[in-house]
C-alpha cells in the first residue's frame, strides 16, 4: 500500500452533546445536557483494527453511531477514505454512498435481523440496493457472502428464528459485508454469543481481514477480545480518550490508571476479585 | 457434612404437548459451607438445576429424582413447609436486580420484608439491614434506605439484593450469574463483596455462571454442565491442571486470553448441543475430537477419576493430553 493512501476512518475532535429535558416537576424547561463524546480524536489505516474500549456509558457506542451515520455529531469531523463527511442532513443517494462505504454488525443478532425476511433475501436486499446485477448474479453472490461467513446455501431459505446465535451473527456479518464496506464496525458484535461459538465469531473476523483487507472498529467492553483482534487500542472513559496505543503496550503497560483498574478487574487463573466501600461522601 | 443433595435430578417440559428433556440425571452435593460453580454455556441446564433447589419451576415440569436438603426431600414438601424452606433455609440472588426488587417500594422497604414477615419488629429489620448494607459497602445508608431501585445504580442494586439475601440468615445461597449484566470492574466489586460475606458466615453457594474463570475465582468446586448433562465435577484450584473432559478443556483453550494473542483461537466445532436433541450416546460426542465408537453407543457415567469426577469414557487416557491452552502463558513452562 502507497504511504499517501488516506486512512480507511480519520475522525478529529468528535463531540456530541445529549440534551436530556426534565419530564415532570421542573418549573421552567430546565435542559440538561449530557457531553457523552468529548473531543475524540484518531483514525484507523486501511485493512487495520482499532479497539474502542470502555464500560458502559463511556460513549463508545455513541461514538461508533456517529461513526456509521446514525447520530449526527455536535461538532467535529469525520473523515472516509479521504472523503469528508457533511455533519448536516444529507439526502438518500448521499446516505446509499455511505452505506458502501461503512457498515455496522451489533451486538444482539436476535433484534438487528427481521424475523420475517429470509436469510437469502436480507442479504440479497442490500445487493439489490447497491449493485445493479441480476437476479442470477445476486443469488451467486449471496451463497459466496454465506460461505466466507461460515454458512452455506442451505441456510439461504431459513428464517432467523431457525438459526442460533452465532448463526445469526454470522448472517448479521455477510449483510454487513455484502456492499464491500472499507469499514466493519462491530459494536459488542461478540458479546452476548457463548464462549465456544464467540472464539468461531472472533477467528471468522480475522479470516475476513486477512482476504478482504477490511478495516475494523472494534467497540468492546471485554479486553480479552480486543486483544484478539485489535491492532490498537483506545480507552474511553466518560466521554474522554484516557489512553491510546498499539494494542500490546497498552494491555502490557498501561500508563492509564483507569486501564490499569480495567485489566485488574477481569477473572483469570489465580485472580481473586477485591472490594471496595463506595466513597464516602464529602462533609460540607 | 452434606447440606444439600441433587440426587438424579432430570426435568421435562412439555413444548407443544410434547415433553422435552430439560436435565438428564445431574447428581451432585453440597457440603455445609462449600461453594460450587456451576458451570456451562447457554441451554446447559445450570439455571434450570439452580431452580428446582427451591422448586422454583414452570408449574407443568415433571421432575425426577430427589432434591435433599439437610436430611429432607425439598420435592415432598407441602406448601407450608417449602415456604419456611423457602424463606429461612436458602436465599436466591438473580442476574437482573432490577426484575427482581418491587420498583414501586422503597429499598428499605424491599430489605426488611423478609424479616417483618418472620415476624421481627421494624426497628430490629432496619437496624439489621442497615448493617448488611455497611458490610456490602453502601455509604449514606439511611438515605439509601429511603430511596427506590431506579435511584441506585445496578452494582449497587444487586448489593441491595446479596444484603436481601443475607438478612434471613439462609444456610445455602442461590446466584445465579448475579454478576453478568454487570461492568468488569463492578463485577470485580460485587464478588468480592459476595464472597467475604460469604466466608464470613460459611453459608454453602450454588454459583451459576457462564465465566469458568470468575467461578474458580469464588468457588471450591467447579460442576461443568452440557446439554443438560454434568460432565465433570472438579477442585476449583486443578480446573487449569488437571482437567479431564474434552469439553471442559475446549471452554478454557477458546476464550481468548488478556494476557496474550494467539495467530488462531481453538475451537470446539459445530454449536452447543440442546438436552432434548441427545441420543444413545456422550452429549458431547458431535463435538468431540477424540469420540471413539463406544461413545455413540453408550452414555458415560459420572465416574471418580483422580480427585475429580468426569463422565467421559477415555478419561485415562486423556489424562494429561489435554491442556486448557495456556501452559505457555505461565512462567517456568516451556512448550
Amino acid at each position: 500500500m502507497p504511504e499517501t493512501a488516506p486512512p480507511a476512518v480519520e475522525v478529529r475532535n468528535l463531540v456530541k452533546v445529549f440534551h436530556l429535558r426534565r419530564a415532570r416537576g421542573a418549573r421552567r424547561r430546565s435542559v440538561k445536557s449530557l457531553v457523552a463524546v468529548d473531543h475524540v480524536s484518531f483514525s484507523v489505516g486501511q485493512g487495520r483494527s482499532l479497539a474502542v474500549v470502555g464500560e458502559s456509558g463511556s460513549g463508545k457506542t455513541t461514538l461508533a453511531r456517529m461513526v456509521v451515520g446514525l447520530e449526527r455529531p455536535t461538532s467535529g469531523e469525520i473523515a472516509v477514505g479521504g472523503r469528508e463527511r457533511r455533519s448536516t442532513r444529507v439526502g438518500s443517494r448521499e446516505r446509499r454512498h455511505r452505506a458502501r462505504e461503512v457498515q455496522i454488525v451489533f451486538q444482539d443478532p436476535y433484534s438487528s435481523l427481521d424475523p420475517r425476511q429470509t436469510v437469502g433475501r436480507c442479504i440479497e436486499e442490500m445487493l439489490r440496493l447497491h449493485f445493479d446485477a441480476d437476479r442470477a448474479g445476486r443469488l451467486t453472490r449471496v451463497a459466496e457472502l454465506l460461505d466466507q461467513v461460515g454458512l452455506d446455501e442451505r441456510h439461504a431459505p431459513a428464517y432467523p428464528r431457525a438459526l442460533s446465535g452465532g448463526q445469526r451473527q454470522r448472517v448479521a456479518i455477510a449483510r454487513a459485508l455484502a456492499c464491500e464496506p472499507r469499514v466493519l464496525i462491530c459494536d459488542e458484535a461478540v458479546a452476548s454469543l457463548d464462549v465456544s461459538i464467540q472464539a468461531q465469531v472472533l477467528n471468522l473476523l480475522s479470516d475476513i481481514r486477512d482476504r478482504i483487507g477490511v478495516s475494523y472498529l472494534f467497540i468492546s467492553h471485554d479486553l480479552a477480545v480486543v486483544r484478539q483482534v485489535s491492532d490498537e487500542i483506545l480507552v474511553m472513559k466518560n466521554g474522554r480518550v484516557v489512553e491510546h496505543g498499539p494494542t500490546d503496550r497498552v494491555l502490557d503497560e498501561p500508563a492509564d490508571t483507569y486501564t490499569k483498574l480495567l485489566l485488574s478487574a477481569i477473572p483469570r487463573p489465580g485472580w481473586h476479585p477485591v472490594a471496595e466501600s463506595d466513597p464516602q461522601p464529602v462533609a460540607t | 457434612m452434606t447440606l444439600l443433595e441433587v440426587d438424579h435430578l432430570s426435568l421435562d417440559l412439555p413444548v407443544d404437548r410434547e415433553p422435552r428433556r430439560i436435565i438428564h440425571d445431574v447428581t451432585l452435593e453440597l457440603d455445609d459451607g462449600e461453594a460450587v460453580g456451576l458451570v456451562g454455556e447457554s441451554g446447559a441446564g445450570k439455571s434450570m438445576t439452580s431452580r428446582a433447589v427451591i422448586r422454583l419451576l414452570p408449574q407443568n415440569a415433571r421432575i425426577g429424582g430427589d432434591i435433599v436438603f439437610d436430611g429432607r426431600s425439598v420435592l415432598a414438601m407441602d406448601r407450608r413447609l417449602l415456604a419456611t424452606y423457602r424463606s429461612r433455609d436458602v436465599a436466591m440472588i438473580f442476574q437482573d436486580p432490577k426484575s427482581h426488587i418491587n420498583p414501586v417500594r422503597t429499598v428499605g422497604a424491599f430489605l426488611i420484608e423478609a424479616l417483618v414477615e418472620r415476624g421481627d419488629r421494624r426497628a430490629d429489620a432496619l437496624a439489621v439491614v442497615s448493617e448488611l448494607l455497611d458490610t456490602v459497602g453502601i455509604r449514606e445508608i439511611p438515605h439509601r434506605l429511603r430511596q427506590y431501585p431506579h435511584e441506585l445504580s445496578g452494582g449497587m442494586l444487586q448489593r441491595v439484593m446479596i444484603a436481601a439475601a443475607l438478612a434471613v440468615q439462609p444456610r445455602l445461597l442461590l446466584a445465579d450469574e448475579p454478576t453478568t449484566a454487570l461492568d468488569v470492574t463492578t463485577q470485580a466489586n460485587v464478588m468480592a463483596h459476595l464472597d467475604v460475606q460469604r466466608r464470613n458466615r460459611g453459608l454453602a453457594m450454588l454459583f451459576v455462571t457462564h465465566d469458568l474463570e470468575l467461578a474458580a475465582s469464588v468457588c471450591d468446586r467447579i460442576a461443568v454442565m452440557y446439554a443438560g448433562c454434568l460432565v465433570e465435577v472438579c477442585a476449583a484450584s486443578s480446573i487449569h491442571d488437571r482437567v479431564l473432559h474434552p469439553y471442559t478443556a475446549g471452554l478454557l483453550a477458546s476464550r481468548p486470553r488478556v494476557t496474550s494473542r494467539t495467530a488462531r483461537l481453538p475451537v470446539i466445532p459445530g454449536r452447543p448441543q440442546a438436552a432434548y436433541e441427545l441420543g444413545e450416546g456422550c452429549p458431547f460426542l458431535s463435538r468431540c475430537p477424540y469420540a471413539l465408537d463406544i461413545c455413540r453407543t453408550t452414555r458415560p457415567e459420572l465416574r471418580v477419576v483422580g480427585s475429580s469426577r468426569v463422565a467421559c469414557h477415555r478419561a485415562e487416557e486423556l489424562s494429561g493430553c489435554l491442556t486448557d491452552g495456556r501452559a505457555a502463558d505461565r512462567p517456568g513452562v516451556h512448550a
